[in-house]
């Protein structure tokens, strides 16, 4: 079992070695031309590099002690305490730190800014005017909105009151989007809210494949789904909801998509 | 003195040259030829070692995608056919990177569970556990961000179901949503931060959190399957008794294991890289579209256990505004931060699950069965069945941690023999 020697140096005058028939680190040191070692008792390169640091202090105190009692000529050399203000360090820590926690949360504003949507982002998604003025009753616009096609429905007479004869067909009666006389304009998000297919509009009176008494409104021809002009579901059908209304409001004759009333 | 020794050869005088500035030798001692492991461990003890073959194939084939892929909206989907298509081997690449992640989280898995088991998180191995739960985080976080870079359907409707999650939370949700996605809807813009967010943030973290995760491990010293301390047994020269060097007895021990999970890993690349669908989903083949939202929108198999919690919460806490969607954003966010704290419930006077009492074996059952149903559940559609059942075992998955203190303080456990 020959294990390699090796030496460590770790400072002028002082080393760690291995020897062959030994499994420990052996200190050497070399203190003002006197040559010390000694075997350290461990196998652990960093505790064996404790002990050597401990070592060679204990023999310098030791060398002070014999001087201290040989004369006093050697006075100046005793260690003196350092004059630590604890107070003025604690305040320069605590106004330091204070500082830097500043400087790093004036850093994060342009970094956590820039993850805001851009100008571009926001004009895309900024609300869109529509023009009501040249739609006529019974007809609908589709105005894209962040992607999303809106429908704007002018309800005819007709439709305003046919629309609460519906309310025993549809899920949920929401009177409040019915329209009315000073209501005429309805706006829904043209997205089915089964699985977001796009709902046809069939505003005609008439008998339909999917409804013998159908009063106009949406159809969606992926699943099946019905709703009103109002944009309320049917009963029976795979869509859970009513058509979502985007956040809308008028101004004159004016449609403003985008911003809430 | 001994330098005299030393300068034998070239080689020799070298290493001396460099260990006095740079401490190579020290460095190879501590941690491979010279650091201690038990010497009896089973086939859970390998997945450590596989994570990192994995988490290696993970950065290489990543920057070798890198170099194709294109992080816009226009040309996302289409890069992604690119390199399948025409790039030499792109699909090499491609393929290992998407198996890559399916096996990291499989190995992660089993490495915690492993943990689990054999009370890998014990005194003093806290930090060992808390940093390898950051890491689970982590990956799950980086697999979610590489999810939606192809930029398919399911990239761009499942990011959506997670990113209205953090809209859901009361009050800055909704600007919350925004602020991440950098747009009112999730856009090109998103994509881009998730690529810079998916291919540097999160892998520098990663790996500084294996750095210290392996540093943590090699201070408190590897555990073993019954539990036993080998620090308390030792030769002469100070070595462990019941251990031996790292290297070469447990790097060689590990290449057989890479052999194995190679042979198994590259027969998924090679005949089943889509795995029927569960290691990328079929709407994945078709281009992301705003308008058109998939049949069936279900997370890859490796969030379907988080997923089903998160869809059992069908209730939520009206009087305190809680929806039940910002509710199931908690429970699933605890379902993960539990793990963090199983070092402070575990109050048991053994660590492995072999000399524990019944009650510790019943409840890892519990645990592990319901993790596997509910991951089961996370990749079907919902009904009201499923759902029940979803809540139960989101009940077992809980219960377990949440009862840990008292059963693991009162159960009987056997004594843990002295020697390995």
């Amino acid at each position: 079992m020959s294990k390699k020697r090796k030496h460590i140096h770790i400072l002028d005058g002082m080393s760690l070695y291995t020897r062959d028939r030994s499994p420990f680190y052996w200190g050497y040191l070399n203190i003002e031309g006197k040559i010390y070692k000694k075997s350290l008792k461990t196998t652990d390169r960093k505790e064996a590099e404790r002990f050597l640091f401990a070592w060679k202090n204990e023999i310098f105190a030791d060398s002070l002690n014999l001087t201290d009692g040989n004369g006093e000529e050697d006075h100046h050399h005793v260690e003196q305490k350092p004059i630590v203000d604890e107070k003025r360090r604690k305040a320069l820590l605590i106004t330091s730190g204070l500082m830097g926690a500043v400087t790093v949360a004036a850093f994060a504003v342009p970094f956590l800014s820039a993850w805001k949507p851009s100008e571009k982002a926001k004009a895309l998604g900024a609300s869109v005017k529509f023009d009501l003025s040249k739609l006529q009753p019974g007809a609908m616009a589709i105005v894209e909105w962040r992607r999303t096609p809106i429908f704007v429905v002018h309800q005819t007479q007709e439709a305003i009151d046919n629309l609460p004869k519906l309310n025993d067909k549809v899920t949920d009666q929401a009177n409040e989007v019915l329209p009315s006389n000073d209501k005429k304009f309805t706006v829904l998000k043209g997205v089915c809210t089964h699985l977001s297919c796009a709902p046809k509009y069939h505003p005609e009176i008439e008998p339909k494949a999917w409804d013998q008494e159908w009063l106009g409104g949406f159809f969606c021809p992926c699943h099946g789904s019905k709703f009103d002009l109002a944009g309320r579901v049917y009963k029976g059908v795979p869509a859970p909801i009513n058509l979502e209304i985007p956040p809308h409001t008028f101004s004159g004759n004016t449609l403003i998509i985008g911003e809430a009333a | 003195m001994s330098e005299k020794e030393n300068s034998k050869s070239f080689m020799s005088s070298m290493m001396s040259w460099i260990d006095r500035r740079f401490p190579v030798t020290e460095n190879l001692e501590r941690h491979l030829t010279k650091h201690p492991v038990p010497k009896k461990v089973n086939f859970y003890y390998l997945f450590g070692a596989l994570l990192m073959v994995v988490f290696m194939i993970q950065v290489i084939t990543g920057i070798w995608l890198m170099m194709f892929y294109t992080n816009t909206e226009e040309g996302a989907f289409a890069s992604i056919e690119y390199i399948m298509r025409d790039v030499e081997y792109g699909w090499l690449m491609r393929y290992m990177h998407s198996t890559g992640a399916s096996a990291f989280f499989f190995l992660m898995y089993f490495h915690m569970f492993r943990g689990l088991l054999y009370g890998s998180y014990q005194k003093p191995k806290e930090l060992v556990w808390l940093f390898g739960c950051f890491l689970l985080f982590l990956l799950m976080a980086e697999g979610f961000l590489g999810y939606v870079l192809p930029w398919g359907q399911m990239s761009y409707w499942a990011a959506n179901v997670i990113l209205s999650l953090f809209g859901a939370i009361p009050y800055i949700g909704p600007d919350l949503q925004i602020w991440i996605q950098g747009d009112f809807v999730l856009s090109g813009i998103t994509l881009s931060r998730f690529f810079a967010l998916h291919v540097v943030v999160v892998p520098l973290l990663m790996i500084a959190l294996v750095v210290f995760h392996i540093f943590a491990l090699h201070e408190v010293g590897a555990g073993n399957p019954e539990g036993v301390d080998i620090e308390k047994h030792r030769d002469s020269k100070g070595m462990p008794l019941d251990g031996a060097p790292f290297h070469p007895y447990k790097t060689f021990s590990a290449l057989p294991a890479i052999g194995i999970f190679f042979i198994v890993f590259f027969a998924i690349v090679f005949f089943a890289p889509t795995g029927g669908g569960y290691l990328i989903e079929k709407p994945n083949f078709e281009e992301a579209d705003f308008l058109k939202t998939p049949e069936h929108i279900a997370p890859v198999w490796y969030y379907a256990p988080f997923y089903s919690i998160l869809r059992a919460v069908t209730f939520g806490i009206p009087f305190l505004g809680i929806t039940s969607k910002f509710l199931g954003f908690i429970i699933f966010a605890a379902s993960i931060a539990i793990l963090f704290i199983v070092p402070w419930l575990d109050r048991s006077n053994v660590q492995s699950i072999r000399y524990k009492g019944i009650y510790s074996k019943v409840a890892m059952i519990l645990f592990a069965s319901s993790f596997i149903t509910l991951g089961y559940l996370g990749t079907k559609p919902v009904n009201e069945l499923r759902t029940l059942i979803a809540q139960i075992c989101t009940i077992f998955y809980f219960a377990p941690f949440i009862l840990m203190p008292i059963y693991t303080k009162y159960e009987k456990t056997l004594k843990v023999p002295d020697r390995l």
